[in-house]
């Protein structure tokens, strides 16, 4: 491992260390969100605990703009943008080996474009006499083009090896964090994933987080609940079709009216104006609170899901056509990227997130 | 800022932008008057020291909001007479205690949010309202809340004069990228703070020792606009001398430091001087009741220092610090850290520790544990210093604010010598604070004055 990443990692627990000892001292944020009673009931401040609060962290920005120590203060308190800088590096978990490498491949440029166009020209050359064929859905040679036991094969082992790595890092995440080693109630669980589910922590009284802007709006919110229910339809979608293929004998690809359709082309319309409003946001966003490593992350998140959506309707739209082949093998490129980003990115947050949660209901019962 | 700003005639112009200058110049808008705020700091730091506060108080005879329990009128004179030893102007006293029931509305309607009190000031939810995110978030819904009614501001204007004929103001000076301009008015409202940030000033009644002095509030405070004012002949409240000053570390930035700067541990250990010598009893009362003269007690210590030491076991007991304080394994190697004598430093800890009486230690009660045979004594919380390792945190005196003010009537007008009010020049928050706190200090007070005589100032500089 370089040395430079190192000390560059030991900087950003540094920094937090030391804004959270100027919060603890003050406490005036008390009352934003779940972080700063945590906090309250650290002492240490050690990496795991910093790791654990910048989990807890929605980025809702409100003690930002409420800090009387913000800069241009000398005392620079910028609790999201150094909590933000923690959660994308204990993301990437820069001490796992097999997280560098992915990293390594999975640069945005190379996620959005290069896998797309691999998938594509490799489906071309496989099948150059059907892949520029128009498909007529009665005839059922839908799977002439990609059959089902190749894609099963390459997305269920990506899966499932992707699920592992996920359940793994969640668990030893969980570990580091519940230093106390106490048990959860099943009171504070269900809270916890009620809070999480309701992004509590993103409205502080009610009236949305100070975001894009120092005016408080649910903009942000809103939309994060459009993409994440879009992304729970589509899912929703897949599995019912692979029911319906394994269970039910009922093949691909699906008529208008079929409940996979009808989910996953309700979930791709929400993610596209979930991720829409969420990147245009970006743009207009303060920059003083935003960490740009967190920010780049999130982008590359988004904008795949964007993609991976607008490619998933089209190929819906245009499955009858000549652009059938070039979409599907578009849309599964996409989706290959996603896979391989789940494990150390952004898309972590959703358990992570959880799990602080879940650990910051058992620190604030304590005392 | 158009550049037509100054050119125009306005109806009332607001000096200082923090919580007083906000509620004048919203009150006086929402009558109808056309408003300018001038405000001395950059807009990341507007708002005076009403940036670090974090509550108000105020009398009500029902929970309400976030407000617990009742806080009846009478509690709240009684209050404020402990404080001040009965020393206030009884009439504006009894103004601001009846008014203040009517400031919570008044800020939740105007888009101000509050929270419940924050944790470890349980015994301030009964009387004071706490500001969701604290002062910078108020001034914040206040700001946005004052430019969306239309009240015009200037950021980073400093008013050097204001111009007066007879008992009357005509125009204001202020001074904007260096240059002075001249803005009419029909009335002024004055509300820029006390002085505490002019170092000259501190200077030239301190001498020296006011280089050692931490200012724990906004740096733009420097009571320009309240020397002019004495200059121009108004009467004033308290003196010079007078300022609110606690014990903070003497390692915080000299201005701004807010309220995480205080250290909280004093009636925990022992405070010593620069010579290794205890000078007060630090287990005298209440720490509430006491953190407000350790200011003046270190200011009156030579180089105006002096240390904390505390042991081991009680290194919790109190509120986090910003800043680690020194720690060693014995009391010599702290005095060292310390550039006190180890000798002296040692000799004084085994003399403390010698005349402890230790009972059951509890800092919610005036305890038993009191030392016996020893100048000053420690009455209360006095526990051996014994086990390793030891801290010290350095000390010096943190100036909260000046009590020097403008004297007053009941509807904000500023006074003369001859006990005349100006006509048209009113007066709110800490620039007249001491009409009603003579000394001493009550908490979320000091908000409560800039609320309730901002609005009396807003409504009679606009009839």
């Amino acid at each position: 491992m370089p040395t430079s990443n190192l000390d560059a990692e030991m900087s950003e627990y540094d920094e937090a260390r030391r804004v959270a000892n100027i919060c603890n001292a003050c406490r005036y944020c008390e009352g934003f969100c779940d972080v700063f009673p945590t906090m309250e009931r650290l002492i240490d401040f050690d990496k795991s605990e910093i790791k654990f609060l910048a989990n807890v962290c929605h980025d809702c920005r409100e003690c930002y703009h409420a800090c009387q120590f913000a800069p241009p203060h000398e005392y620079a308190v910028n609790i999201p943008s150094v909590m933000s800088k923690v959660r994308v590096s204990a993301y990437a978990a820069s001490d796992d080996r097999l997280g560098q490498l992915i990293k390594l491949f999975s640069k945005t440029i190379v996620c959005t474009m290069i896998y797309p166009l691999i998938f594509i020209l490799l489906g071309y050359l496989s099948q150059k006499d059907l892949f520029w064929e128009s498909y007529d859905l009665a005839s059922g040679n839908f799977y002439q083009l990609m059959p089902h036991e190749n894609m099963v094969v390459i997305f269920g082992t990506l899966g499932i090896a992707v699920l592992l790595i996920v359940a793994a890092r969640t668990k030893s995440f969980h570990n580091e964090i519940n230093k106390k080693k106490i048990i959860s109630t099943s009171a504070d669980i269900y809270q916890s994933l009620k809070d999480a589910v309701s992004l509590k922590n993103l409205k502080s009284s009610g009236q949305g987080c100070t975001y894009p802007k120092s005016k408080q709006s649910r903009i942000r919110s809103n939309a994060h609940h459009m993409m994440a229910c879009g992304f729970m339809l589509c899912f929703a979608s897949t599995s019912i079709g692979t029911i319906y293929h394994y269970f039910l004998n009922l093949e691909a690809p699906y008529m208008y009216t079929t409940l996979p359709v009808i989910l996953g082309s309700s979930g791709g319309v929400l993610l596209l104006l979930g991720c829409s409003i969420l990147l245009i946001l970006k743009l207009y966003q303060d920059r003083a609170p935003t960490d740009s490593n967190h920010d780049r992350s999130s982008i590359k998140f988004l904008l795949l899901l964007f993609l991976i959506a607008f490619t998933g309707l089209a190929l819906l739209i245009l499955r009858e056509t000549v652009w059938m082949g070039f979409l599907l093998y578009w849309h599964l490129g996409l989706v290959f990227s996603f896979f391989l980003v789940i494990p150390y990115e952004k898309m972590m947050h959703v358990l992570f997130r959880v799990v602080a949660l879940i650990n910051a209901k058992k620190v604030t019962n304590e005392s | 800022m158009d550049t037509d700003t100054f050119n125009e005639i306005y109806d009332v112009i607001v000096v200082g932008g923090g919580n007083a200058g906000l509620n004048a110049a919203i009150t006086a808008r929402e009558k109808g008057a056309k408003v300018l705020l001038v405000e001395s700091a950059p807009i990341l730091m507007r708002g005076g020291n009403s940036r670090h506060v974090r509550n108000f108080r105020c009398k009500h005879d029902e929970p309400k909001g976030v407000l617990r329990g009742e806080y009846n009128k009478s509690k709240y004179l009684e209050d404020l007479l402990s404080v001040t030893n009965g020393e206030t102007n009884l009439d504006l006293a009894e103004i601001l205690i009846d008014q203040s029931e009517y400031c919570y509305e008044w800020y939740v309607s105007r888009g101000v949010r509050f929270q419940n009190a924050l944790r470890g000031t349980i015994q301030l939810s009964h009387s004071n309202a706490f500001f969701l995110g604290g002062g910078k978030a108020l001034l914040n819904s206040l700001y946005a809340y004052a430019e969306s009614i239309g009240i015009q501001f200037i950021y980073d204007g400093k008013v050097e004069k204001i111009e007066i004929e007879g008992l009357e103001v005509k125009s204001v000076k202020v001074n904007f990228n260096d240059v002075t301009k001249q803005v009419y008015c029909q009335s002024v409202i004055l509300s820029s703070g006390g002085f505490q940030a002019n170092t000259k000033w501190l200077n030239d009644i301190w001498g020296e020792a006011s280089d050692h002095f931490v200012i724990r509030g906004t740096p733009y405070n420097d009571g320009v606009v309240l020397r002019e004012m004495i200059s121009n002949g108004a009467a004033t409240v308290g003196t010079e001398k007078q300022c609110h000053a606690i014990a903070v570390d003497a390692r915080s930035p000299k201005f701004d430091g807010g309220i995480v700067t205080r250290i909280d541990c004093i009636t925990h250990g022992i405070v010593v001087n620069n010579d290794g010598k205890r000078f007060y009893d630090e287990g005298e009362d209440f720490w509430p009741k006491r953190y407000a003269i350790w200011g003046r007690l270190i200011a009156e210590q030579k180089k105006q220092s002096a240390f904390v030491i505390i042991d081991h076991k009680m290194i919790r007991e109190f509120l986090p610090t910003v800043l680690s304080p020194y720690a060693s394994k014995d009391i010599k190697g702290l005095a060292q850290l310390m550039s006190i004598d180890p000798d002296i430093l040692n000799n004084t800890v085994s003399l403390y520790n010698e005349s402890v009486h230790e009972g059951q230690f509890n800092h919610s009660i005036l305890d038993g544990c009191h030392t016996r045979g020893l100048s000053p004594e420690k009455s209360h919380w006095a526990r051996r210093i014994d086990e390793p390792p030891y801290y010290a945190y350095p000390l010096r005196p943190g100036i909260t604010f000046t009590y020097l003010g403008l004297k007053v009537n009941q509807e904000a007008q500023v006074i003369n010598g001859e006990n005349e009010p100006f006509k048209n020049i009113f007066a709110a928050g800490e620039i007249m604070a001491g009409n009603v706190l003579s000394n001493g200090y009550l908490a979320g007070i000091g908000m409560t004055i800039g609320t309730v005589f901002g609005q009396i100032a807003g409504k009679h500089a606009y009839q």
